[in-house]
């Protein structure tokens, strides 16, 4: 034990290494100790994808839970906490700081609370305490250090870098500046920071600088603030640099009035106080976290333990009356510390390093009472320590599912179900939801996950994912560029030459390029191609740093080249991340336009309607378009398209091609570009959505390279100035695959229309979309066909959206309105198919 | 450099080539060396990290007199194949042959530092034309930095506004300029308080990736520490009796003496409205010190000055 202690860092040591330090000089420690140790400061990333867009003091919509963590450094001992007079072995292992039945507060047979803790007692109660047993890891550790970092890293393997509220922070759509999350504290600890975002540290005393009164200091701040009062002309990062110069004194001044009135003694009970008006204040702030130590009780346990457990108990009481009582419902406080102690007392009146602990979760939408299992204690010797019987993520993921909103398993990197810690979510009072907001949707459950892929092609959602859709979404306005190519991995465009190696990725970095701004781009719309695919496999775009989502955006196969219309979200460094699955495959993206939160155009939906279809003389005269030969025909004006369209988006199908060929598609009146929007060879035809902006006298032009081919193009809808449509992109997901039963039966689809409910799942709301935005696939035709997407409600109508090919895949993403009742209807003309719809974002009314 | 870097017993130790035996290879170091310092990402197989893995073994690192130490006996002496030549490798010929012998990789590595000094003294994402003209002069003085500097300097797309834009001094640039300007010495100027607050330690980035750039710097957190150094410089710069004669100014005067004093000019509109905007303010309410005091500050934290 001595040797042991030696080896390891005390906690508090421990703790200063795990933080970093906001805002205030260092001690210099962190930086010996990794040194000490040859880690680098992974955790202390401060990576900002864009510049700080300022969104100070959100107000907190009446269904977002709001989560304080306490942190109990040192190892607190579960065992004298809650204690187990029920366990025989208790009173022998524990001699002299067994705590003799008749001081303990009674919570059920044979269990009892720590004395100290009478106010935890009075919330158990009244039904508002659930005490999670027996929570640790597998293969425990005793250092201080490596078990903290597990914590709070909340993984289990590896060296930690990011912790698990930083990685919820990462999937959080606010600006990064927002005042999401907050660590009471000299420096915000490694469970608070992620791999892209971190907490804002708040002072426990106050007083960084932007809070002084004094006019002299205001007049000083005024100026400051000036700095950003208009663009400067010198660049975007010159105005960066002035918008967070004023953001920096926004956050100062909305914590300010946290400071003005005077706070209780006691570290964590100022903390906490400090924490309750951090909430009252509603400044957005959904996760704070507070910590404090002197739990590492190696000897004199029990006046030392005591000490700590009525410092906790005043400190949960100051939080809660200095709580408002309106936040009530939608607060709750869990408790963490990296391990508990030896179930046996050791020789120096204290308990060593343990494995388990006992935790608790606070607050009145708390479903009370015990949860877990009890750790086994009978038959343990000296120095055993207990095994956990609740996995410390299956906590964590409880609480960020129950009361978060949802995404554990991309958080903590798999599924950890099993524990309800909440009677009600947040905001939901007991006489019903006290709220405007609906609460975060889910899939509906009944849906059984698939046991094994039926295909090495398409990747399968595990699971239904309930990730919820984003707080007040900000519908995003259309931006249409003329076409140009960002990427070309067959000659390092973008990216080096070379393919994309199976399960791998690259960022394309989008912000800045051929006419995407750098900042205020919600998402990109590409046409991506694959060509050279050295087997079978699929590319899926999303935003860069985020999870893989289970959805295909491109399936490909050697020997062919298949473009698809892609709208990712942009994420880290203004980048898309395109990721190959299964072979080596080439990729090229050309940009079509960008959705943007600032300006521009919004969407108009239009019933479906042939524009173009060169086989009967549509539009078009009839006749294939020859080698090398452009055409051009005009779209607004028809079909309700308006004359002052910004673009189209448009359904171009390629058939009859005598040869290889690519089409590309443009605004009428620019030279050629470099693009490819179809790629066309003989025997099949081959769809793909485009968005094009209308050029000189509404039209759009047409070039086929090779051969001659008939060309079918489909007008879908349209972006105008004053068009209502927003678009909101959603974290891709899979709502429809009858491969495996998933939101239709475990069938091939056939002439009877399959119908989806999109509506209500996967972040599109129950109403107020006025279309869906998806990638449809079609896998395991017997016959070529075409599928056909349309909304729920309506008549089919006599466009196709997807060209299928037997014993391929074939994915093209589609544009289809949504049916009054929330559904998309989708057809496969001919024979049977499977089908498969992955959504992407929709279009608000 | 990267030789030398490579021997370096800091360099052994934190990326454990220390520890890379050929009964227990470590790729730590041969993996970030081509992706790192030679070649960057795509530019090498994963066969050729495994390649220099062996490369390296037995280069590693003597406890006892705290220095480089080769071990023979460490030293994997089969043939592998690295960049498609196959024979025994050792450890300096991976760096010989990704700079010097093999003329597909040589043209992936002037194009991978040309690209880092583009991005690191212009701003990310460099033009083409630039990146290929730095590269070719690389390449033609066996990767002389000075040749390929002087070019990147002279380069047209070095003198466009993109360029002059595009970056955002880094904390310790910050620092830096901030010392010039106001001819503080560091030993009493004392800014390493504020450094990790800022977000960079010197001699500690954040991975062997090194520091990034422009929205690496800029949050509110690592600002809060940006405006304590500048108050904390503030204090010290007025006990040197700095920008006393301000409030005797007129204030276009004043907005003047602070730019060229400070090496901010010319002065954005933006900026000259703004620091018009406080001694207006402060003038109207008097404190001839405060004056002076706090127009320190708000100079010191100008934008011009955080942008190189």
């Amino acid at each position: 034990v001595i040797t042991a202690r030696l080896r390891d860092l005390d906690a508090d040591a421990a703790r200063a290494a795990l933080g970093v330090i906001d805002d205030h000089p260092s001690t210099w420690s962190r930086r010996d100790f990794l040194r000490a140790i040859g880690w680098g400061v992974g955790g202390a990333a401060l990576l900002h994808t864009l510049g700080a867009r300022p969104a100070w003091a959100a107000p907190l919509g009446a269904n977002d839970g709001v989560l304080v963590v306490v942190g109990m450094y040192g190892g607190n001992d579960g065992f004298n906490t809650v204690v187990r007079h029920g366990e025989p072995f208790y009173s022998s292992a524990r001699g002299g700081l067994a705590i003799p039945v008749a001081s303990a507060l009674p919570l059920a047979d044979g269990l009892g609370l720590h004395p100290n803790l009478g106010y935890l007692k009075q919330r158990w109660d009244a039904g508002e305490v659930a005490i999670v047993q027996g929570v640790g890891y597998p293969d425990p550790d005793f250092s201080h250090f490596v078990s903290m970092a597990i914590w709070m890293s909340g993984i289990r393997q590896g060296t930690p870098s990011s912790g698990w509220l930083g990685r919820w922070l990462d999937g959080r759509g606010d600006p990064h500046d927002a005042l999401v999350a907050a660590s009471v504290g000299t420096s915000v600890p490694l469970h608070m920071i992620g791999q892209s975002r971190r907490a804002v540290g708040v002072p426990p005393w106050g007083g960084g600088f932007g809070t002084g009164s004094h006019p002299n200091d205001l007049r000083l701040y005024d100026g400051l603030r000036a700095y950003a009062a208009t663009p400067a002309g010198r660049g975007v990062w010159h105005d960066t640099v002035a918008s967070t110069i004023r953001a920096q004194l926004d956050v100062a001044a909305s914590t300010a009035p946290v400071f003005s009135s005077p706070l209780p003694d006691g570290e964590l009970r100022r903390k906490l106080v400090v924490a309750a008006r951090l909430i009252n204040a509603d400044l957005g702030l959904r996760v704070i976290e507070v910590s404090w130590g002197g739990f590492d009780t190696h000897d004199g346990q029990s006046s030392r333990h005591g000490a700590c457990m009525t410092e906790f108990d005043q400190g949960v009481q100051a939080f809660f009356e200095a709580l408002d009582p309106s936040w009530r419902h939608r607060v709750a406080m869990m408790t963490f510390s990296e391990f508990g102690r030896t179930p046996y007392a050791n020789g120096s009146g204290g308990t060593d390093h343990g494995t388990v602990g006992e935790h608790f979760v606070i607050g009145a939408n708390v479903l009370g009472g015990l949860h877990g299992d009890a750790p086994t204690l009978a038959g343990l010797q000296r120095w055993d320590r207990a095994a956990h019987t609740v996995d410390f993520r299956s906590y964590y993921a409880a609480v960020l599912d129950g009361w978060l909103g949802g995404g554990s398993s991309q958080v903590l990197g798999g599924s950890f179900g099993g524990l309800g810690l909440f009677r009600a979510g947040p905001g939901v009072s007991d006489t019903g939801p006290s709220t405007t907001v609906p609460p975060p949707t889910s899939p509906p459950s009944t849906v059984p996950p698939p046991t094994s892929p039926p295909s090495t092609v398409l990747p399968v959602v595990p699971a239904p994912d309930p990730k919820p859709q984003p707080v007040g979404p900000h519908p995003a306005c259309f931006v249409p560029l003329p076409p140009k190519r960002i990427l070309d991995t067959r000659r390092g465009l973008g990216a080096p030459t070379g393919r994309i190696g199976a399960r791998s990725h690259i960022d394309l970095v989008v912000a800045g390029r051929a006419g995407v701004p750098n900042q205020g781009v919600v998402a990109v719309v590409l046409n991506v191609t694959g060509t050279g695919a050295l087997g079978p496999t699929f590319l899926t775009a999303f935003a860069a740093g985020r999870a893989l989502p289970g959805t295909s955006s491109l399936n490909l196969r050697p020997g062919t080249t298949t473009p698809n219309l892609v709208v990712a979200e942009v994420g880290e460094a203004g980048a898309v991340r395109l990721y190959n699955d299964a072979a080596p495959v080439h990729c090229i993206a050309d940009v079509a336009g960008y959705f943007t939160s600032t300006a521009a155009a919004g969407l108009v939906t239009l019933p479906a309607r042939r524009a173009v279809d060169t086989r009967h003389g549509t539009g078009l005269s009839a006749g294939k378009l020859a080698a090398g030969r452009e055409a051009s025909v005009k779209l607004a004006g028809l079909g309700g398209v308006p004359a002052n369209a910004a673009s189209v988006v448009v359904n171009v199908t390629g058939t009859g091609a005598s040869e290889p060929t690519f089409v590309s598609v443009w605004p009428d009146g620019l030279t050629r570009p470099d693009v490819s929007t179809l790629n066309v060879v003989p025997g099949h035809p081959v769809a793909n959505l485009a968005v094009v902006p209308v050029g000189e006298g509404g039209r759009i032009r047409f070039y086929n390279d090779r051969g001659a081919l008939h060309l079918v193009v489909d007008v879908l809808a349209c972006f105008t100035p004053e068009g209502p449509g927003g678009y909101v992109p959603v974290r891709p997901q899979r709502l429809l695959d009858t491969r495996v039963g998933l939101g239709a039966p475990k069938a091939k689809v056939g002439r009877s229309p399959v119908v989806v409910a999109v509506g209500g799942r996967a972040g599109v709301p129950i109403s107020g979309a006025r279309a869906v935005l998806a990638t449809v696939t079609v896998t395991g035709a017997s016959q070529p066909t075409f599928v056909t997407a349309w909304p729920g409600g309506s008549s089919r109508p006599s466009t196709s959206n997807v060209n299928v090919i037997p014993g391929q895949a074939v994915s093209n993403t589609v544009l289809v309105p949504l049916g009054p009742d929330g559904t998309v209807l989708l057809t496969h003309d001919a024979g049977e198919a499977h089908l498969l719809l992955d959504v992407l974002g929709w279009f608000t009314v | 450099m990267v030789h030398e870097v490579s021997l370096h017993p800091a360099m052994l130790l934190y990326l454990d080539n220390a520890s890379n035996v050929r009964k227990s290879p470590n790729q730590n170091f041969a993996r970030e060396l081509l992706e790192w310092f030679l070649l960057g990402e795509g530019g090498y197989t994963e066969s050729d990290v495994e390649a220099a893995t062996y490369a390296w073994t037995g280069h590693n690192f003597n406890k006892a007199s705290m220095s480089y130490v080769f071990r023979p006996n460490h030293h994997h002496q089969q043939p592998t194949t690295l960049f498609g030549i196959t024979k025994v490798w050792d450890g300096p010929e991976v760096i010989d042959a990704a700079l010097r012998d093999v003329p597909a990789k040589r043209a992936i590595a002037a194009r991978f530092i040309a690209r880092r000094l583009w991005e690191h003294f212009a701003h990310p994402g460099p033009p083409d034309a630039a990146l290929d003209a730095v590269a070719a002069e690389l390449e033609a003085n066996d990767f002389s930095i000075r040749p390929a500097f002087r070019t990147l300097l002279l380069r047209p797309e070095f003198q466009t506004t993109t360029a002059r834009q595009g970056m955002v001094r880094s904390p310790v640039d910050w620092i830096v300029a901030l010392l010039v300007v106001t001819g503080f010495d560091i030993s009493e100027a004392n800014p390493q308080w504020y450094l990790e607050g800022m977000g960079q330690v010197p001699f500690l980035p954040p991975n062997v990736s090194g520091w990034r750039h422009n929205a690496y710097w800029v949050n509110t957190s690592a600002f809060t520490a940006r405006a304590s150094l500048a108050r904390d410089l503030t204090w010290k710069l007025r006990e040197r009796r700095m920008f006393e004669t301000i409030p005797s100014m007129t204030i276009a005067q004043a907005i003047e003496h602070a730019a060229t004093t400070l090496g901010m000019a010319p002065l954005s509109s933006t900026t000259t409205a703004a620091m018009a905007q406080y001694l207006t303010a402060q003038r109207a309410a008097g404190h001839h010190w405060w004056e002076a005091t706090n127009f320190l500050t708000l100079s010191l934290l100008a934008p011009e000055l955080q942008l190189l």
